[in-house]
Parts: C-alpha cells; structure tokens; sequence
C-alpha cells in the first residue's frame, strides 16, 4: 500500500549498483529460469521500523542506539545507500573511525554521487591517520567542484565538505556531520509517495523514480518504495535494475504482494513463462482470500499465453 | 495513512495481526472506526433484494481497479454503512480526517486535474447534487462514472448500476441514534449479503457481477480472519482459510454459492460467534492491542 519525496544526488548509480549487487540480477534481469524465486522467510527485524528508530536516534545524537539500529537495516538492505551512509555516520559521531570506514564504502558504492559519505569517509581516513586514502578522496571531492564549477545545485555542499576534510586533514576532530538533506516527517513521505504513483500512472517515470529514491531516505527500505521503482524503471525497459530493486524489496518484506506480482509481470515479459507462473503459485498461497496481485498476474499470464498461440 | 500507517502497522513485519482498514484511517481515530460505524436504516419501499445487491456491491473492492483495489479500497471506504466515514485519512489524499481528492492521477487519470484539493466526503443519506429519482438514471450514471473514470474500475453491468442506485437511495439516517456497533455480526451480515448477492445477480444474468461479490465475500472472510488473532484462535484462522478456499474453487452457480453459505451457517459461523470475546472484535481487546502499537498478539 499501500504510497511517498525529493530528488536524490546520484539516483541512477545507486540503481545500478544495486542491481549489480543483487543476485536476481545475475540470471538475466529476471528474464531467467524463474529459480530465482525469493525466499520467503521473514528477517529478523522489521528494517523500515529499525530505520526509523535510527533515524529518531541519530536526531537525538544517540550514536549508540542509532548505530545499532541502522546495523540491523544493513544486515537485511546491505545496498540502501542512506542506511550505510547514517550507519558510518553515527559511527562517526561515536569516534569510532576505524569502524565506520566499512559502511561509509558501502554507501558511496551504492551511491557513486553520496557527497556526505565521500566527505565523511575522507574524514575517517584522516582520522585514522592514513592520510594518502583521505587525500584521494578529498581529491574526489576536488574533482566534483571543478564538474560542478560553482554553479551545480550541491556546490554549497561540496564547498562544505571540503572545509570538513581539510580540517580534519589539518587534525581537527569532526563531530557527526550527519546527511546535508532534510529528513522528512512520516505525513511528508505519504504525500511524496502519491505524487510519485500519479506520475507513473501519467507514465512520467524518471520524475517519479527521482521522488521515491529520496523519499527512501526518510522512509528507509520500504518495500513500497522499493517495489514502485522497480517498476517505473521496468516501464523504462531498465529490467536488469528493476529485478534488482525488486529484490530488494522482496528481501526486506518476502511477502510484499506488489513485488511479487511485477516480478512475476517482469518475468513474463522477459519471455520466462515459468518464473512468473512460480510468481503467481506464490501469491496464491499468500492470498488465501485472494487478492488483486494474483489476479492481475493471472490475467497477464493467461493473455501473455493467448497472443504466443 | 499511506506509507506512514503501513510504518505504523507495519503489514510487511512479523510482528502480529494486520488489520487492512487502518491503511485509511486517520492515526487516533481506530477505535471509533474498527468498533462502530454510522447507523443506518434503509428504506424498506425500495426492492429489498435490489437493496442487498447494492449494498454488497457497495462494500465490494473488486469493484474499483488501480491503486484502490490495490488498497482494498471501496465505496464503504469513504461511505461506511452507507453514509460518511469521518476518519477516512489517506496521506497524500486527504488533507484532514473525512477528506479525500479524487481527482488525483493516483487513483485514475480520466478526472485528474493535478491539483491537491480533497473535498469532504458526503454522508450519502443526506440530500446532495445528484438527482435520485430513478425515472432521470442520473444517479446511476453518476455511480457509474465514480467507477470507471474516478477509480479505474471495469465497466459496470446495468445490474450492478441498478443494485448499487437502489442500495445508495435507500440508505437514510435513522432517527433517535446516530451510531451502532460494528461487530463480527456486521461482518457476518456483510458476508451474506455478498453470497445472495451473487446469487441475485445469477439470477439476473450477471456472472461477471456475481463473480465479483464473491471476491467480496472471501474478502470479508479476510477481514473476519483479521479480527481472529492470535495462537489460541488458530484453529479459526485454518477454517476460515478453508472456507474461502473452498468458495474460490466452488463453481459459479446457485446451488453451489447455495450449499456453501449453508455449510458456513451451519459449521464455522457458529464457532466464529462463540469466540468473538477472544478476539479483536472485543472493545477490551482492541483497546489493548492499539495500545500496544497494533504488535502484540491479542
């Protein structure tokens, strides 16, 4: 349902790094043998109810208790960019350098255009005294300003995250710098949500997948979220990167009825019949009293079914 | 509601019972919506079975398409029991409790008008815009339009029009009493009605129509599943399963539907109402579990 947000830098590579890292991705973008399949075992943990708990903590700068929590949305969503990013961060806010370096990687292979986590990954390496690595990415940083060349929309923040890591460069200790963009209240995520299904109902997808990538950071990992930039990017004819974050999804809720259906529309269109007839036997064991999902794929795949004869 | 009620309730989690209409209700008014609803009487001058189609049709999410049918939205969403849902919330859609902009390319492109401007949900017993009288059949091309250009639905049989104009005319206030409980006898009713329903609309040649109520009736055999939370009703939670299995696999015609609504009088209603008080039915119950966080098994 269940529906939410503003642009992200660096949408598209956190995509395709995402997609690459999936394992769906690796049998052909979901046009495979249908093996596939997620499972259907549940995490431990609720990662969009840990994110939030994450996020309510690190406003709190209770580094502590949002380290923690952002550690268990790792653990289920290793590739949500902005679940790396504030897991290194609070580390950061920690003092514990060393152990923030890992997620703070993480977040900027997510997300190649992650300015925070580039800033504050310089700032870890300089901390830990190993100054050639947080040269090289202050350099990055460097080299973003002369892209931008003052008149990008992050050149403020740019500016700023140099002045972070030549200070920290320069042996000054930083404090949790902590994301550049406002995290959103819960009611702002909704209507953010809405405005992006109305613009993939216009057919307006690179707007609405631009919405709902930044919306993941408010909202964290939310397998709505998740499921409806799958889609607009299948729309796109991006499969590979749709099954990727159609995966994601699946991984944080197993059994999102939404992501299985247009994993299994996806298959289908990818010519692998047998993927999405394993979709639909899925939905119609989770569906005991039915549900729109099994009857929209069963539709699809009996009229997918119709025009090959 | 919207993302951040599934946040809240959390259907993806593991965490307990889910109950599908909180998606749309707004946060603090639970109690008044999962335990009473507007009263309403309905005018019995109107053909009581016409009534009873239409009001099964009325509480029927398979009558809409899109994102309400993917939210298990229908028209008793807005309109519980007929009249007006005042906590009706829905993020992005409404702008304060008993509002809704259906003019939203979120629900259907055809009335979009990429404004946000919910208006307030009408309480249908109360006089409005459109004319009733059956003679002018603009209610029920007004019925119509909501379905098929508002909410993405398919195109209505003229049986369906017919039911649902009849059941939307006849509701009206009741006098002396503005609420009454919603109970699992509600549901119960609203079950029944979905199979006559069918069996009506059989009756009058509507297979398609019929087909929908009976989704309508596994529907709210869901939503009274919902309600049986919890390990110690278990064994509800497997008949229940069964019984809407069963429905899905029994073929589409009276004797059928017939013998189905007879066996689930006779077998699993009774078991139903003997454990209401254990269930999420109970106001104590409810209290309790939306107390704590809508997590805890009841």
């Amino acid at each position: 349902m269940t529906f939410p947000l503003k642009p992200a830098i660096g949408a598209l590579a956190l995509v395709l790094t995402l997609a690459a890292a999936t394992p769906a991705l690796s049998n052909g973008g979901g046009g495979g043998s249908g093996a596939s399949m997620p499972s259907t075992s549940a995490p431990e943990y609720d990662p969009v109810v840990e994110y939030r708990i994450g996020i309510e903590a690190f406003e709190a700068k209770d580094y502590k208790k949002a380290a923690a929590a952002f550690k268990r949305v790792v653990a289920v969503a290793p590739t949500h960019a902005p679940a790396q990013y504030l897991l290194g961060a609070s580390l950061l806010g920690l003092g514990d350098y060393k152990r923030a370096v890992k997620p703070l990687e993480a977040a900027l292979k997510a997300d190649p255009g992650l300015i925070d986590a580039q800033r504050d990954l310089a700032i870890s390496y300089a901390r830990k005294g190993e100054t050639a690595k947080a040269t090289v990415q202050r350099d990055a940083i460097d080299a973003r300003k002369a892209a931008c060349a003052a008149a990008c929309p992050e050149a403020g923040q740019i500016d700023a995250a140099l002045a972070a890591v030549n200070a920290a460069l320069a042996g000054g200790a930083p404090q949790a710098l902590g994301p550049a963009r406002p995290l959103r209240s819960l009611a702002a995520i909704d209507a953010t949500y809405v405005e992006a299904v109305s613009l993939i109902n216009e057919g307006r997808y690179e707007p609405a997948i631009a919405l709902l990538e930044g919306a993941l950071w408010s909202a964290g990992p939310h397998p709505d979220l998740l499921t409806y930039i799958g889609y607009a990017n299948r729309r796109l004819g991006h499969y590979g990167t749709a099954a990727g974050w159609y995966s994601a999804a699946l991984a944080v809720a197993p059994e999102h009825r939404g992501a299985i259906e247009y994993y299994g529309e996806l298959k289908l269109e990818r010519g692998d019949r047998r993927g999405a007839l394993a979709h639909l036997a899925l939905l119609e064991r989770i569906c005991g009293f039915g549900c729109v999902q099994a009857d929209e794929l069963r539709v699809q795949i009996a009229e997918a079914g119709q025009s090959a004869s | 509601m919207g993302l951040s009620a599934a946040l809240a309730a959390a259907p993806h989690a593991r965490h307990g019972p889910g109950l599908a209409a909180l998606t749309w209700i707004a946060p603090g008014r639970e109690r008044e919506v999962l335990l009473e609803q507007p009263a309403t009487c309905l005018n019995p001058a109107i053909a009581p079975e016409q009534v009873r189609i239409g009001q099964a049709l009325f509480n029927a999410p398979d009558l809409f398409g899109g994102q309400a049918a993917r939210a298990a939205i229908s028209c008793a969403s807005c309109h519980t029991n007929g009249r007006r849902n005042p906590a009706f919330f829905l993020g992005g859609i409404s702008d304060e409790p008993g509002s809704a902009d259906v003019s939203s390319s979120f629900f259907s492109l055809a009335r979009s008008d990429r404004r946000f401007d919910p208006k307030p949900i009408p309480d249908l017993a109360l006089p409005g815009k459109i004319d009733h009288d059956p003679a002018t059949g603009a209610l029920e091309r007004f019925i119509r339009e909501l379905i098929v250009e508002e909410f993405s639905g398919r195109e209505p049989s003229p049986q369906q029009l017919s039911a649902l104009a009849s059941y939307v005319r006849a509701v009206k206030a009741c006098p002396g009493r503005t609420s009454e409980r919603r109970s699992l006898a509600s549901d119960l009713m609203l079950l029944r009605s979905s199979i006559d329903g069918a069996l009506g609309l059989l009756g009058q040649h509507d297979p398609v129509g019929a087909a929908v109520l009976i989704k309508a009736a596994r529907f709210r055999l869901g939503l009274i599943d919902e309600r049986m939370a919890g390990p110690k009703l278990a064994a509800l939670h497997k008949a229940l399963l069964a019984a809407s299995l069963r429905l899905a696999q029994v073929p589409v015609q009276r004797a059928d539907l017939s013998g189905w609504l007879t066996a689930f009088d006779r077998n699993l209603a009774p078991q139903l109402l003997r454990h209401e008080r254990q269930s999420l039915y109970d106001p104590n119950r409810l209290e309790l579990w939306l107390a704590a966080g809508r997590r805890k098994e009841p």
